[in-house]
């Protein structure tokens, strides 16, 4: 049997956290994209936690209310939504499910910065004009040990520009974010671009 | 018990039911001598305002298959009304001398169904009419009406219903109490399409079949969403072309391959068969039903494109089935292959089944499905030799084709051949198609 299998869009289950360098850096956005096509385009459960003190999320997506374990939870349009500030809470759907979990991150810090190591994928958001510039290094020399920086993914918010200069300070790549017009109605010509951020 | 002070205008020909409180009678009303049936109420039963909202009901429609309304009047014990006296035969009485042709079961099914899209559609609110059973369903020559508006509801009264309807034949909603809505009438309907194919000469019509099955669905969500999609489904049974809004295209053709069980081939089967047509010119698309095959293509095939929720791959076409969170993209008019795997419920409007068959010892059917001996039914047995192919065609008195030994994901000449040998009768289904 001939096998062609060259094309790289295989997914393993994972738990994804995703931190912003700094506040409206599109992380909930890039999570929703992620949740929405892992449940609708890869059709497996997915649950969405919202780590954050005041929830953006409950007016869009807290209609329908769920259990999810011993949780409560919500569910829209397919995914289940945990919206909480407790640490505990993550860990323990961490521990428990078996399925994908996407972690929107409001901020890193002594705390939940145990929950982000031990996610299989670490995306870090910011931008890299040069006025953010110090912000984003700030953020990984403060937050990201040096040796798992391999393990985290960067994404730069704007076009990209000086992704070799980022290469020579980090020995990391840095990717650029996919545009997604609407996480909840995604289009396939966005499909790649969730793919490689999942892989 | 019969009502007094009707004698000056109606003359009792025969009582037809009697309880103390109510009564169904057969009368003359003498001013122009002319049946009709007289339904009375004592005032003081707890149902007696059932007869003013049957009245007011009918009131509302005007059907040649509904009977007419002539008066609502009152006594002093009793509220009456006076409707046609609808002659012929009911559908029961017929069914115990008689049994149907397929396309007398189509006729009464299809004109049932415009009855009933009647009472849902043209008042000024759906009514629910909550008592499909073949007692009331009358036949008079070629016409069908439909009688006994007893308990009919209109929708907007549906939600706190009494549990009314007879068991059997009434939606299981219906009969716990629960609120209802014009589900109620499709499952009302599918029993008693049900009740005629048993009596009929279509007994083993697998389309019709799935007309009932998916009619009569326990839950009322996974029922056709109104009467006209399956007055539609009906009708492409019947040979119509059918193209208002929701009706079935005559280009929409569907092939289901159906497994006697699991990895006897269905999916290669299936996903050749698509390519086969592919390359006819036939514009093929594969669906699957059971699990997510053409993901998985679009994941590990290399230069497969995705458009429009179907992935292209060499002569293959499969649709992905995006959840909500997707824009929404419209299935491509054209002929859909059904990979069923072994499940036993085919997708509504299939015009063929591919039956397979594994030839290995371990795959044996116990039983075959009783729409086997269909004509539009064909039989493939895979990973079979020449004496375990001509062993079922005995087995199972039908023609059987032999699948090829297949080397790789190549569509093969050989597999040409078998599918050539299938459809080599079949040219008008695919008329319109071909370029």
């Amino acid at each position: 049997m001939v096998n062609n299998n060259k094309n790289n869009k295989k997914t393993k289950r994972k738990q994804i956290c995703v931190v912003g360098v700094s506040p409206k850096s599109g992380v909930t956005h890039i999570c929703l994209s992620l949740a929405n096509f892992i449940h609708s385009v890869l059709r497996q459960k997915v649950i969405y936690i919202e780590h954050r003190a005041d929830s953006s999320l409950l007016g869009v997506v807290g209609e329908n209310q769920v259990k999810i374990g011993e949780l409560s939870g919500y569910k829209y349009k397919g995914v289940n939504y945990v919206l909480t500030n407790d640490v505990s809470t993550i860990y323990k759907l961490m521990s428990q499910t078996n399925c994908w979990i996407i972690i929107d991150m409001s901020k890193l810090t002594k705390e939940t910065k145990t929950i982000f190591n031990n996610c299989n994928r670490r995306i870090v958001i910011g931008s890299l004009r040069p006025w953010c510039e110090r912000d984003y290094y700030r953020f990984i020399d403060k937050n990201i040990e040096q040796r798992e920086i391999n393990q985290v993914k960067f994404y730069n918010i704007n076009k990209q520009k000086n992704k070799n200069h980022f290469k020579q300070i980090y020995g990391q790549n840095l990717y650029e974010i996919p545009y997604i017009e609407d996480p909840f109605s995604l289009k396939e010509e966005e499909f790649d671009g969730l793919i490689d951020m999942l892989q | 018990m019969i009502p007094k002070g009707i004698d000056d205008k109606y003359e009792v020909i025969r009582i037809l039911q009697e309880t103390a409180a109510t009564a169904v009678l057969l009368v003359n009303y003498k001013k122009v001598g002319a049946l009709r049936i007289l339904k009375a109420i004592h005032k003081a039963d707890s149902n007696a305002n059932s007869i003013l909202s049957e009245a007011h009901l009918l009131q509302g429609f005007k059907s040649s298959q509904i009977p007419t309304l002539y008066e609502v009047e009152e006594t002093d014990e009793f509220f009456y009304l006076v409707e046609e006296f609808v002659e012929g035969i009911s559908l029961r009485e017929y069914l115990q001398k008689n049994k149907l042709e397929r396309n007398q079961l189509l006729h009464i099914s299809i004109e049932l169904c415009k009855i009933v899209e009647c009472l849902h559609t043209a008042g000024s609110e759906p009514v629910i009419y909550r008592d499909m059973k073949p007692e009331h369903v009358y036949l008079a020559g070629d016409d069908i009406k439909l009688i006994d508006f007893g308990i009919a509801i209109l929708k907007s009264n549906a939600k706190n219903a009494k549990a009314m309807g007879t068991k059997g034949w009434a939606a299981p909603e219906q009969l716990k109490g629960e609120a209802l809505d014009e589900g109620c009438d499709i499952y009302g309907l599918g029993k008693v399409i049900e009740f005629m194919q048993m009596n009929s000469y279509g007994k083993d019509d697998f389309r019709i079949k799935q007309i009932v099955e998916y009619a009569t669905k326990e839950n009322p969500k996974d029922r056709f969403s109104a009467v006209e999609e399956m007055r539609a489904s009906l009708e492409s049974l019947q040979g119509a072309r059918v193209n208002d809004k929701i009706g079935k295209k005559h280009l929409e053709r569907k092939i289901a391959v159906i497994g006697g069980g699991p990895s006897v081939g269905t999916t290669r089967i299936a996903m050749s068969l698509c390519r086969f047509f592919n390359r006819k010119k036939i514009d093929c698309y594969y669906r699957d039903i059971e699990k997510d095959t053409v993901l998985k293509l679009w994941k590990n095939l290399k230069n497969a494109k995705l458009r429009k929720g179907v992935l292209y791959h060499d002569s293959f076409q499969g649709i992905l089935e995006y959840g909500e969170t997707v824009e929404h993209y419209k299935a491509p008019d054209g002929l859909y292959i059904y990979d069923c795997g072994s499940s036993k419920e085919i997708p509504l409007g299939t015009d063929i089944i591919l039956y397979v068959v594994g030839g290995a010892p371990w795959q044996q059917v116990d039983e075959y499905p009783a729409w086997i001996t269909d004509e539009n039914v064909y039989v493939i047995n895979n990973f079979s030799d020449r004496v375990t192919a001509i062993t079922l065609a005995r087995e199972i008195k039908k023609k059987v084709y032999r699948y090829p030994t297949v080397q790789d994901s190549e569509f093969s000449w050989n597999e040409e051949k078998v599918f050539s040998a299938i459809f080599k009768n079949k040219k008008d289904l695919f008329i319109g198609q071909q370029q």
